[in-house]
């Protein structure tokens, strides 16, 4: 469905999404539902399963979706007032993937908008602490309420300025050596902390 | 039509970042800049001939415009006195400073390598300027100029509030560099939220909203 080797999309999928069985599923219902008594599926039985497994059904006509509780009435009110404070992270870390993706099946054309609206507020959050280079509690703070697509745009902003600065400050950046310590030899004298990095005891 | 997942358009590419500063700095070392050397280049015409272009004649005491790498390894060996180039005199830095306090809207025009080109002078040339005084004087003027830029840049930045084009001229290497990431993956992902809203209001008007088959 989509890019088929991004492993993000792939995670993102991997939401749970409630959705209403038109038709019953032999075996299955151990599977989705843990608690159930029966190993089968009846018609017309509302289970949370794996976004990925919902839209199949759903384009085959034989399930219907219903977005994840985030999109519903009761959190877009809470975002379209403070859309900076919600933790994403913890409740939706793909948050607009799913949205994204629960768009095409739906009869709400409400929910794209919505997810650009909510966008916009939280972007300019991002802007102005992913590209300022003091660290610290602000944001860490505002990291830990970013959902995932989120994080990576503001890792971008802030990275580029971390190296700016370390460049202009004319330090080197830390390379990730494998700094594994050589077991000590009696016989040689070690010539300092230079000899002794990446050298490798085979 | 199947929706693309966020992550393919937002995909920061942290390790290998398109362009790094240390690379912007190789492309700043070939602006041109003013050198006096002190010695004849025993070549016909005294000319230099390199794979880029030609420079010289280099003479004692005649003043000629070379590449700024060429100008440092030049002065590091003790043969010439490099000049200061004229956009980096403290009036005229003064005078950039005050424009760009007075117009917040826009960016006075500024060479397009004057953050590296004052790191390199500052840390390799330093007899260029005058007096330990005035080397500090300059540097707090160019970094009261970078300050009032970046502040600029931002309040541009936050402002934006869908897939628009956004007009910021006049914005040099190294600070387009700082925010090509960020903004390019947060247009990207404007831009595909968009599109999602635009593709669904499509299938609606044109009628297929039964789901099609895989």
């Amino acid at each position: 469905m989509t890019d088929y080797w991004s492993l993000d999309a792939a995670l993102a999928e991997e939401t749970i999404v409630p959705a209403r069985y038109k038709f019953g599923a032999y075996g299955v219902a151990r599977v989705l539902e843990p608690g159930s008594t029966s190993s089968d599926l009846e018609a017309g039985a509302k289970v949370d399963t794996p976004l990925w497994l919902a839209t199949a059904l759903t384009r085959r006509g034989m399930a219907s979706l219903t977005p994840p509780e985030i999109y519903l009435e009761r959190y877009r009110r809470k975002l379209d007032a403070g859309a900076e404070c919600l933790n994403l992270k913890g409740r939706a870390p793909y948050f607009y993937d799913v949205g994204n993706k629960c768009n095409e099946f739906m009869q709400d054309s409400t929910l794209s908008a919505f997810l650009s609206r909510t966008y916009a507020s939280r972007y300019r959050e991002l802007v102005s602490k992913g590209l300022s280079t003091i660290s610290g509690e602000d944001m860490l703070e505002l990291q830990s309420k970013l959902s995932l697509e989120e994080l990576a745009v503001f890792e971008g902003g802030r990275e580029a300025v971390a190296r700016a600065e370390m460049w202009a400050r004319g330090a080197r950046p830390r390379s990730t050596v494998n700094a594994m310590p050589s077991r000590k030899r009696p016989i040689h004298a070690r010539d300092g902390p230079e000899g002794r990095e990446g050298k490798d005891v085979s | 039509m199947p929706t693309a997942s966020l992550f393919e358009y937002v995909a920061a590419k942290l390790e290998d970042p398109p362009l790094t500063p240390e690379e912007l700095e190789f492309f700043a070392e070939h602006e041109k800049i003013e050198v006096i050397p002190n010695f004849t280049l025993n070549l016909p015409n005294g000319m230099l001939t390199c794979i880029e272009g030609t420079y010289g004649p280099f003479r004692p005491n005649i003043p000629i415009k070379v590449p700024l790498y060429l100008a440092l390894s030049l002065y590091r060996r003790g043969k010439c006195r490099i000049q200061l180039p004229p956009w980096m005199a403290k009036e005229e830095l003064r005078g950039t400073l005050e424009e760009e306090r007075t117009h917040p809207q826009y960016f006075q025009p500024v060479p397009q390598y004057y953050v590296e080109i004052s790191k390199l002078l500052f840390t390799e040339a330093r007899a260029v300027f005058g007096s330990n005084s005035e080397l500090c004087e300059t540097q707090d003027l160019i970094e009261e100029l970078k300050k009032v830029r970046n502040s600029k840049i931002l309040d541009g930045l936050r402002k934006v509030s869908g897939p628009i084009t956004v007009k910021l001229n006049h914005l040099s290497a190294s600070e387009s560099n700082k925010i090509r990431l960020l903004f390019e993956s947060s247009l990207n992902m404007w831009h595909q939220l968009s599109k999602n809203d635009k593709e669904w209001q499509e299938n609606q008007l044109a009628g297929n909203d039964t789901p099609a088959t895989l």
